[in-house]
């Protein structure tokens, strides 16, 4: 069975593509632009060095790369290019700073720096290059986003699967800390361990995921009871598998799918979350790339000047499209799961 | 139902138009809650504009003059031959607002208060410096602060005059009293409610005591012309004292609003629903110019001394890296070398500063003292961004092994605070451009973190100020250049010259004298260039130009945004 | 059933301990430096460190410490705010009510638009009402309340000058109090302006509240009206709603007595939900709109660092969080006749 014909895989793929599940995604129109949205931030984040590229001043980023020119960095000979790609130095996650004006330039106008004339295709905000900005922050967003998803993931379902297979005191031990964490607003939890522990994108995800395993955990373990309580464990049992094969090979599946679409959503939320952190004042290190950054940037300049009310509405504008747009796409793409995999939905 | 409620959430939202704040009425917007209403503990511009509204000094700076002195309530005062004598003659006629008549008792009783607390969060340290000879309270040193120390040092006479007794001459005493910190309050309503009752007898249990929640910080009694009415969570409600003793002031209530958000505020501004608001950096005045109603009054000299911190003796190993020259790191005594000092004084762009970050509106000053201060020198020498002399200096250094082997230097500025950070930014791009082995890496840390670890000597380099607790240049120039001083730990030098030159200044009464020592000081500081200055940004003011009399009395030393006590000042319509 | 109350509440005191353990805990990461300058307001205050960490303990080990703190607690005193200047439950009980008093008006719209927007939607599913729902809802759902606070902000007062200012009162309403001085009964200043007969005062403080409410309402609204959209939709496809349609009864009785009211069942079950977005959301929008509750306060807490203030309000959150999940499950079995409490 190692080397599958292509035409069989084709057919699979024909099969999944006209699957029940499929095709209501597909006929949901929401959902797709949903996917869309997603499928745009992913390549955003992969190809960030490209669509915006480290500056010869505002930041060390070519310097920590090994070139001295953007276009050299952006020769794939160069091996400063796969750097970039792939393993880009912390320098260039430090938004690039035009000059050091608080007060913003608006988009595309020219500014005078010691590189020759700039054009920042969304203006500035104090300084900073609000395209860059958004572009690598769409990295940081998915890096914290996929990171804390991913450990939420690994410890909920690990310690779900404990606690409803053994059952007993790790049991008890187990839900009486997801009682804890239950007992607070996420949100206040994240607070209260970032504000103590410092800002550092380490920290920040290490709240999100101490605060978010808990409901992972609680699915996997009310999917174990059930599972647990079917005959054909029974039979497994009976046939000599081992605890661990059962969970893996029968309770895990089962309750993916409710999982899937909780971390979706949560995938769409978590960045949310760390901008309100920003806004507070808690969140990254000043002139980070990072969205929440760049709205409490915004936050001074949401008045225009007495002549135009609007003056700057391109501080804020961009920023918070960006935030709207990303936890709109999580969110559909969440949604349009729900509704397709629900059994009862028709 | 529902259709009827939300019309009536409409016609609530789009309700009566929204008159702007009453004529008798002054309206103040704060961005934080300030902590108390006691004298005793207040110091922190935010209660001081409450403070030194209730509650009255003995003197007080005269106008717009940060130097020039004229009395409250004292009427007049001598000083001794020797100096340390000083016996004030004590203005009648003068009530509290509890009713109670203003005595010599009163002033005695506050002044000792101040001595016999001395919170380690409150002013009070450099009063008893001065009356005391030392910073420290009863529970620090138990030896040099006793009652009969108290006692001697502040008593009334027979002729019901306050005689205060130093234990030297401090030409900086005077100007210390006019701190809002050292305000008279009323003994018997105090001792009614449960502060200390000015006895022997229980000194000892106040001795450090915090008094930021006091029930006098509750319920405060001062001579001021306006008395607390309410203070809620956000809002504070004075209203005008009809007994004061200078005439009853023409605004009638005063309202400060706690108002986090900056564009709310502006916002309130804007509109006309607050007369002054605490407004954020000089780059929100693009916002505010033009706008009808908002007057801009610009070109307020500065206070703040700030510089950049080169550390001779850098304490913190992971701060050093290799702790070589090897270009990996820096040796602890990185800036005990004077080329390199010279280095980095001639990489920062003081007009680049100035340009960007202050908008044009910056002074370069030559001492680490506000220019309006006595013992100010313009004509000391300063440093130019200058990238020859810096890459020549650059390249003197410790024998020339610094330009072949570049270094690592780990600077760090205070998280949140942009000034600083674009200050250390404009001197990293600079300093790198010059060589590309020079590396400066910056840290932000937060506050509490950066001010000890600097504290300590951990610190490589930081920027940060200092803002006068009095109008006397010694609290800026032994502050930063003694080796006692406060700042001394964060620098680590030790200057022969300059420690004699500040110590001769503290004992000199002849101005001109003392002036020419702070110009000294001056100078060698320059040679020396144990700092790098920070240019001076121009302070201004935005209000709502139906307020009256802003700008006449406009002081500097006074702790609140109005620049003012709010008894100068008046409404259009009044 | 009150055994059922009684053995939840009891859980409530070990919830709380084991956070204040794993806050105390998590300070410890701090150096005891870190923890006194929470006591520091400006930088000449710093002279004193040391003496400020001798004078509160801030050296000794976490269990001293710990035990410290819970003695303290337990005597009800819960520390001093540096962010508020107060003891942290003097705070609480100043501030408390104001938060209250925007929730309860705050579930105005979360109950009445959320559960009528969501009814329609559900009653006409896949029709132009419902699609509209469904962007509506997405849209609202993924603006940050800190956003939408500030452009409500700038639109509704800056702009159009339709909404008051920050705060709670005008200018001369705060006048108006001094000449007649409304007494604090429940702590909310509408209710209490409305018992002592202030008119003035109450319009104006309803006024001030337009805006927070519907900053810190939005996002749990579109909640609402999901839910109450997918109840509805699963109740209608019930055997006993077909029933009754084949019954003949007229489609209103039949959307509004049996299906509605079905539906309603499930939405109570998101009531925790909504305390605790409400809590969370009073973080931001009373900071924004400067309204004087223990949301402002929290969000203060955290950028001062004033770790007895944000103990004391992670402690506060945590038991209106176990209370509010308790009151849900209580509803919940009321008017489910299926649940039983063992």
């Amino acid at each position: 069975m190692s080397a599958v014909p292509a035409t069989q895989s084709a057919a699979r793929r024909d099969t999944f593509w006209n699957s029940r599940v499929m095709r209501r995604f597909r006929r949901n129109r929401l959902a797709v632009f949903g996917f869309f949205l997603v499928c745009m931030f992913l390549l955003v984040a992969l190809f960030a060095p490209l669509l915006a590229p480290p500056p010869p001043v505002g930041n060390n980023c070519l310097r920590d790369v090994g070139a001295t020119t953007t276009a050299e960095a952006l020769t794939p000979t160069h091996s400063g290019f796969w750097r970039l790609m792939f393993a880009a130095p912390a320098s260039c996650y430090q938004i690039a700073r035009i000059n050091f004006t608080q007060v913003p330039s608006p988009p595309l106008k020219p500014i005078a720096t010691e590189a020759g004339e700039v054009r920042p295709v969304f203006g500035t905000s104090n300084g900073y290059d609000v395209w860059y900005g958004i572009i690598w922050g769409t990295r940081t967003a998915l890096k914290l986003a996929i990171t804390v998803v991913f450990f939420q993931l690994l410890i909920g379902i690990t310690l779900g699967a404990i606690s409803g297979y053994f059952g007993g005191w790790v049991d008890n031990v187990i839900q009486r800390l997801i009682d804890v964490i239950f007992a607070f607003p996420s949100l206040i939890l994240v607070i209260v361990i970032t504000s103590l522990l410092g800002k550092s994108l380490n920290f920040i995800i290490l709240a999100f995921v101490l605060v978010g395993w808990a409901g992972y955990a609680r699915i996997v373990r009310g999917e174990v009871l059930k599972t647990r309580s079917l005959e054909f464990v029974d039979g497994a049992r009976a046939l000599g598998a081992s605890d661990w094969r059962i969970i893996f090979r029968h309770v895990i599946p089962n309750s993916l799918t409710a999982i899937t679409v909780i971390a979706v959503l949560d995938l769409g939320a978590i960045p949310l979350s760390a901008a309100a952190l920003s806004f507070l004042g808690i969140g990254l290190p000043t002139g980070y790339t990072d969205w929440g950054q760049l709205i409490s940037f915004a936050r001074a300049w949401i008045q225009g000047t007495a002549e135009n009310r609007l003056e700057y509405w391109y501080v804020a504008f961009y920023p918070a499209l960006t935030i709207i747009l990303f936890g709109l796409g999580w969110n559909l793409l969440g949604d349009a799961l729900r509704d397709a995999l629900d059994p009862r939905e028709r | 139902m529902r259709k009827t409620l939300l019309a009536g959430a409409l016609a609530l939202a789009a309700g009566a138009a929204f008159a702007a704040v009453p004529n008798n009425t002054l309206v103040i917007m704060h961005g934080s809650d300030y902590p108390t209403l006691d004298p005793g503990q207040t110091y922190d511009t935010g209660s001081g504009e409450l403070v030194e509204n209730i509650y009255e000094t003995l003197v007080t700076y005269k106008g717009k003059s940060v130097s020039e002195l004229e009395g409250l309530l004292a009427t007049s005062w001598n000083v001794s031959g020797d100096g340390r004598t000083y016996t004030f003659t004590l203005r009648k006629g003068v009530k509290f607002h509890s009713g109670n008549e203003f005595t010599c008792a009163d002033a005695e009783y506050s002044l000792r208060r101040n001595l016999v607390t001395n919170n380690h969060d409150s002013g009070n340290w450099f009063i008893a410096e001065s009356l005391l000879g030392t910073s420290a309270n009863a529970a620090d040193d138990p030896q040099a602060v006793t009652w009969a120390k108290i006692s001697n040092a502040v008593k009334c006479n027979a002729q019901g005059q306050l005689v205060l007794t130093l234990p030297a001459r401090d030409p900086a005493f005077l100007v210390k009293l006019a701190y809002t910190g050292q305000a008279i309050v009323d003994k018997k309503h105090a001792a009614s409610i449960g502060e200390w009752d000015g006895t022997e007898a229980t000194w000892k249990q106040w001795v450090g005591k915090d008094l930021t929640d006091s029930n006098l910080s509750k319920r405060p009694s001062g001579t001021g012309a306006y008395m607390l009415v309410r203070r809620d969570t956000a809002t504070t409600v004075l209203r005008a004292f009809d007994g004061y003793w200078g005439g009853k002031p023409k605004i009638e209530n005063v309202i400060v609003q706690t108002v986090a958000e900056q564009a709310a505020r502006l916002e309130a501004l804007k509109k006309g629903d607050a007369d002054f608001v605490e407004t954020g950096p000089r780059s929100v005045l693009s916002q505010l110019q033009g706008v009808p109603g908002v007057k801009i009054y610009d070109g307020i000299p500065n206070n703040v001394s700030s510089a950049i911190f080169m550390n001779q003796n850098i304490k913190d190993p992971a701060i050093l890296g290799s702790g070589k020259l090897d270009g990996k790191g820096i040796p602890a005594n990185f800036f005990s070398d004077v080329n390199v000092r010279k280095a980095f004084a001639y990489s920062f762009d003081y007009d680049r500063y100035i340009k960007e970050v202050q908008l044009g509106k910056g002074t370069k000053r030559t001492m680490l003292l506000p220019d309006m201060f006595f013992g100010y020198d313009p004509k000391v020498k300063t440093y130019t961004y200058d990238p020859k002399q810096a890459a020549a200096f650059f390249r003197k250094a410790f024998g020339g092994q610094l330009w072949q082997n570049g270094f690592v230097l780990r600077a760090s500025y205070r998280a949140n605070n942009v000034a600083s950070q674009t200050a250390m930014e404009i001197l990293k791009a600079n300093v790198e451009k010059l060589n590309p082995k020079f590396k400066v890496e910056l840290q932000a840390k937060p506050w509490s973190e950066f001010l000890k670890s600097s504290q300590e000597g951990k610190e490589a380099m930081i920027l940060i100020g200092w803002a006068p607790d009095y109008a006397d240049p010694d609290n800026f120039l032994y502050t930063f250049y003694h080796s006692k001083g406060y700042y001394n730990p964060r620098a680590n030098f030790k200057d022969a010259l300059l420690d004699k030159l500040l110590d001769q200044a503290r004992q000199t009464i002849d101005p001109a004298k003392r002036k020419a020592l702070y110009s000294q000081v001056g100078q060698r500081a320059y040679e020396q260039s144990y700092y790098i200055l920070m240019p001076a940004g121009i302070g201004f003011l935005a209000y709502q130009d139906r307020v009256k009399g802003v700008e006449e009395n406009y002081n500097i030393m006074a702790s609140g945004i109005t620049g003012n006590v709010w008894r100068l000042l008046s409404k259009a319509g009044l | 059933m009150t055994a059922f109350i009684l053995r939840r509440l009891m859980a409530l005191p070990l919830v709380l301990l084991a956070l204040s353990l794993a806050i105390v805990g998590l300070m410890q990461t701090l150096s005891p430096a870190e923890r006194a300058a929470a006591f520091v307001t400006n930088e000449n205050q710093l002279r004193n460190l040391e003496a400020i960490i001798r004078e509160k303990g801030l050296d000794q080990p976490f269990h001293v410490q710990y035990w410290n703190w819970l003695r303290e607690v337990l005597q009800g005193n819960l520390g001093f705010s540096k962010a508020s200047n107060k003891p942290v439950i003097d705070t609480i009980i100043e501030r408390f009510p104001a938060t209250v008093e925007l929730t309860l008006f705050s579930l105005l719209p979360i109950l009445g638009f959320g559960i009528w927007l969501g009814t329609r939607a559900g009653l006409n599913k896949d029709r132009f009402i419902d699609q509209f729902t469904r962007v509506f809802t997405v849209v609202t759902n993924n603006i940050p309340t800190f956003v939408l606070g500030i452009i409500l902000l700038v639109i509704f007062y800056g702009l159009l000058g339709v909404a008051p200012g920050p705060g709670q009162l005008s200018p001369e309403n705060q006048v108006n109090l001094i000449i007649n001085p409304v007494p604090r009964v429940t702590g909310m200043l509408s209710i209490d302006a409305l018992l002592a007969g202030n008119w003035p005062v109450f319009w104006d403080v309803l006024h001030h509240m337009f805006l927070p409410v519907i900053t810190l309402s939005t996002v749990i609204t579109a909640g609402m009206i999901k839910v109450m959209r997918s109840s509805l939709i699963e109740v209608l496809s019930q055997d006993y709603v077909r029933t009754a349609r084949a019954k003949g009864l007229p489609e209103r009785t039949v959307n509004l007595k049996h299906a509605r009211r079905n539906a309603l069942i499930p939405v109570a079950t998101i009531g925790g939900f909504v305390v605790l977005g409400l809590l969370s959301g009073a973080l931001f929008t009373e900071t924004i709109f400067a309204w004087p509750g223990i949301g402002s306060w929290g969000a203060e807490t955290a950028t001062r660092f004033d770790v007895p203030g944000l103990l004391g309000f992670a402690l506060l959150s945590g038991i209106l969080t176990v209370l509010a999940n308790l009151a849900v499950d209580i509803i919940y079995a009321l008017i489910d006749p299926r649940v039983r409490f063992d």
